[in-house]
């Protein structure tokens, strides 16, 4: 038999597409400036290390010491991406497919320890199990003396685990959302079990969404330092704090950042080219038929069971220890006033970290989405450089900067500041892009042609029709600030500490009770947005 | 051309309901071996959920389903999707678009038959020789459409469903695509089953059209049957252009406002008569009036009010005679017309999708 047929291919039309123009000077010049500032650190930091010359640049690196600090880093990166993964493929699945009991609870359950910052789950891992923590406390009248130590490794796993797995969890539910059912039932039609649909088409629909949140995970685990150094664990980061801290040779420090930036390029480089050869997309859009709820049966209530066991771990028990430390601090009359100061420190850096990454995305986003092009990617893709570098390697590098080339910001919030947009700012950048996205050109051309000049144009049309996205990107930035902790730590004006940084220096002090209330504080100020975000998600 | 066993189909009393809302309500349906079946229906009125239910992908409420004589559906017994040898094509086809072209055809083979010369056999069926290794995304809509229909058929189903099969093309290649289907589907002999709206499609390709209507099979006849003998006023609008026009019958005869026409059944007192518009003769003078003319190339359709002011519609196989506003006679010269009764008539709801203005 011969078919013949005109075959047209179907094409898609690119609504960014539209309107791309040559972008105006002053626009230009914004987004090359704001390019320049997210490279400001990676160029220092090579500046710097250039210093003490090639070959002893190179005798660092590849001492014995750094290659210790790699195979030590990377297990631990490697071990907690294959453990939330573990815990978070399955839990995204369970909550959106299936009849488990208080689903839509579970939904926002599961995601909320990612509003426990790790060096606060630390803190509360170690105020239960460390020495001079709760469980010795309730021990040692029975004549316990010493517990094993939780520090080093497995502990240092286990916490980064717990509060990281959200970011898996998150990636792989939209895409469970999104998978089209009717993929699933032609597998069946064909003469496959669930089993095998589950693992011949739903896992590989996944991949791309679990590879995407492990990424997270693993250059979370990488630049992580509040819950490794609590868990005194040797890890990349903790070994260039200490190196900074402890010693006038601060090139060396400088080094170790490069080899870390290093490390978290090759991470970049391979999931990229594993994206690239998994490409996909989706041939239709999903047709209106919502997926079958699947009944577990006999295992519904082992699941929920298990779901319990995960979150009394991920959030009952920190919170309930951190609470516990509270009251205790309470007795002994930690003073409350001292905690609304260090809030307001936090509150007030975050504002301007917010602020001014909003103020710098504008540009780049404007940019990338209405006059595309080669700048447009360039700027954009600086940006991006910025926020893959470890918190510690970026304040590192500012620390130089501002003690040599600009010591008038040099420990005053300039500086921090500075550091937060570098690192921040695409996540203000990804909120502000997509609501522009949702605008339509020729609203812009129905206001030029009615006589409003460009400048007219953009605060009367596209700022106001930009605000949500303007609101979520600086809402974001804000809570991402409060949390952070490296570049707080090494860069705060001297005589200003924040929630983050008292959390800190008080658990390393094993001062407990002192730590409780901004902990507390910390997480409260960062649930609320969570809750609000989580609960946005659509139902199924 | 299949090795497996085509295989007939029987369905009992099938019921289906999603919560309150009852969706197939007693679905009687009996599809011969190697026959083409057209389930036609308006949107909503349960054709899909048949096919699925038959597809194992929904589960009945009641009644029982057979395949090649093997019950599937039955009290106590839902046999699962992949147990039934029943291949399916989806609406949007549902290519998995993790696998290429050759991934997806073989998908529902055993791994041991899942050869490159297997793969390829079924590629060149559909016409796809040498598409093997293409990624279903660069593929065009009748190429995926293609790849579905190989990736169905290559297991060796026993029956084959299609779920509106040409919904998905654009209307200028759906033709084409209709008559690719039909001799292919001929040349496999295998008993199929598609779902569709359109009333050519039902004609075109089916042997046997079932005409649904809210979870009910009204009609189930070869598609010239039915057209001419339309069990009730709703199939015959929804099955093509009908005049349905209140008559007076006495004896073997009605009185209609285009004159006396002859009954297949006789009877009397009032009684709705159906005219097909191509039964219907026009000719120059009369009391009545031509409304509007619609060329379509290929013959010209006439709607004319009468004098008592009903329209009526009248097909002529020529280009436009009669202009607007034209006085002329119509006269009906067909067979012996089918009347129903205004019981009958006021039972069914009047489809949205083909209203006439005679109906009105």
């Amino acid at each position: 038999m011969q078919i013949v047929t005109a075959d047209r291919p179907v094409d898609r039309p690119d609504p960014a597409r539209r309107a791309r123009r040559r972008p105006t000077p002053g626009l230009a010049l914004g987004g090359l400036a704001v390019a320049a500032v997210a490279l400001l650190p990676l160029a220092y930091l090579l500046v710097r290390s250039s210093e003490v010359g090639l070959d002893r640049a190179l005798d660092i690196a590849t001492s014995e010491r750094v290659r210790g600090l790699l195979w030590r880093t990377g297990l631990l990166a490697v071990s907690v991406t294959v453990a939330a993964a573990a815990i978070a493929v399955p839990v995204a699945w369970i909550t959106v497919r299936t009849d488990l009991p208080l689903r839509r609870f579970w939904v926002v359950a599961t995601a909320l320890p990612l509003a426990i910052p790790t060096y606060v789950g630390g803190y509360a891992f170690v105020g239960a199990l460390g020495p001079r923590g709760i469980l010795q406390g309730w021990l040692e009248p029975l004549g316990v003396e010493s517990l094993p130590s939780l520090y080093g490794f497995w502990g240092a796993w286990l916490v980064l685990t717990l509060f990281t797995y959200p970011y898996v969890l998150l990636t792989v539910r939209s895409a469970v959302r999104g998978l089209d059912p009717s993929l699933e039932e032609a597998s069946r039609t064909l003469g496959q079990g669930r089993w095998t649909t589950l693992r011949r088409v739903v896992l590989p629909q996944l991949r791309p969404s679990i590879l995407a949140g492990s990424l997270l995970v693993g250059l979370y685990t990488l630049s992580d330092f509040g819950a490794v150094s609590l868990l005194r664990f040797d890890s990349f980061t903790r070994a260039i704090f200490v190196q900074y801290r402890a010693s006038l040779d601060r090139s060396t420090a400088a080094v170790l950042g490069l080899v870390l930036v290093a490390v978290t390029l090759v991470v970049l480089g391979g999931e990229f080219a594993a994206r690239r050869s998994g490409s996909y997309h989706r041939l239709h859009a999903s047709g209106a038929r919502a997926a079958p709820v699947i009944a577990l049966g006999r295992w519904r209530w082992p699941t929920f069971g298990l779901l319990c066991a995960l979150l009394t771990v991920a959030l009952i028990i920190p919170l309930a220890v951190v609470g516990t430390w509270f009251l205790r601090g309470l007795d002994a009359g930690e003073p409350i006033r001292l905690t609304a100061t260090l809030a307001g420190n936090s509150l007030r850096a975050a504002t301007l970290g917010a602020l001014a990454s909003v103020a710098a995305a504008w540009p780049v986003a404007l940019l990338a989405v209405r006059r595309g092009g080669r700048l447009g990617r360039l700027v954009e893709g600086a940006c991006w450089v910025g926020h893959s570098l470890p918190g510690v390697v970026v304040a590192l590098a500012l620390v130089f900067f501002g003690a040599r080339v600009a010591p008038s910001i040099y420990q005053t919030h300039w500086l921090l500041t500075l550091a937060y947009v570098v690192l921040f700012l695409p996540q203000a950048l990804g909120a502000i892009r997509s609501s522009l996205l949702q605008i339509s050109p020729s609203l812009e051309e129905a206001s030029r042609l009615l006589g409003r000049g460009s400048l007219a144009t953009t605060f009367r049309v596209v700022i106001p029709l930009a605000r949500p996205g303007l609101l979520a990107g600086g809402s974001l930035v804000f809570l991402t600030c409060m949390k952070e902790l490296p570049a707080t730590l090494l860069l705060a004006p001297t005589g200003y500490p924040t929630l983050a940084t008292q959390v800190w220096s008080s658990t390393s002090e094993a001062f407990f009770a002192r730590a409780a209330l901004p902990a507390l504080a910390l997480v409260l100020l960062s649930s609320i947005p969570m809750a609000i975000l989580v609960l946005r998600e659509p139902d199924r | 051309m299949l090795n497996g066993t085509v295989g007939a189909i029987e369905v009992a009393g099938l019921h289906k309901r999603f919560g309150r809302a009852p969706v197939l309500q007693g679905i009687e349906l009996r599809v011969a071996e190697g026959a083409i079946l057209a389930l036609l229906g308006p949107s909503g009125c349960g054709k899909t959920t048949l096919l699925r239910t038959l597809a194992g992908l929904e589960r009945a409420d009641a009644g029982t389903v057979s395949i090649g004589g093997r019950p599937v559906v039955g009290p106590g017994l839902d046999v699962p999707p992949e147990r039934r040898r029943v291949g399916l094509v989806f609406q949007d086809w549902a290519l998995f678009p993790h696998l290429d072209v050759a991934g997806n055809v073989g998908y529902g083979l055993p791994r041991k038959e899942r050869t490159a010369d297997r793969i390829e056999a079924a590629l060149e069926l559909v016409g796809l020789g040498g598409m093997a290794r293409r990624q279903p995304g660069t593929l065009s809509g009748g190429q995926q459409q293609r790849v579905a229909l190989a990736r169905a058929i290559a297991p060796e189903p026993s029956v084959l469903l299609l779920d509106e099969p040409f919904s998905n093309l654009d209307t200028t290649l759906r033709a084409e695509v209709r008559t690719e289907l039909h001799h292919l589907l001929v040349e496999l002999g295998v008993t199929a089953v598609f779902v569709t709206h359109d009333q050519e499609e039902a004609f075109v390709l089916g042997d046997e059209v079932a005409v649904m209507l809210a979870g009910e099979i009204v009609q189930q006849a070869p598609p010239a049957d039915l057209y001419a003998h339309p069990a009730t006023p709703w199939v015959a609008e929804f099955i093509g252009d009908a005049n349905l026009l209140p008559a007076e019958a006495a004896g073997g005869s009605a009185a209609t406002a285009v004159g006396e026409v002859t009954l297949v059944a006789g009877g009397s007192g009032p009684t709705t008569v159906l005219l097909r518009p191509e039964d219907l003769r026009l000719s120059a003078g009369g009391d009545a009036t031509v409304e509007l003319t619609e060329y379509f190339g290929h013959d010209t359709m006439y709607l004319v009010r009468t004098v008592d002011g009903t329209v009526v519609r009248v097909r002529a196989g020529a280009a436009p005679t009669h202009r607007r506003g034209d006085h002329v006679t119509v006269r009906y010269d067909g067979p012996a017309a089918i009347s129903y009764t205004s019981e009958a008539r006021s039972a069914e709801t009047p489809p949205t999708a083909a209203p006439t203005l005679a109906s009105r």
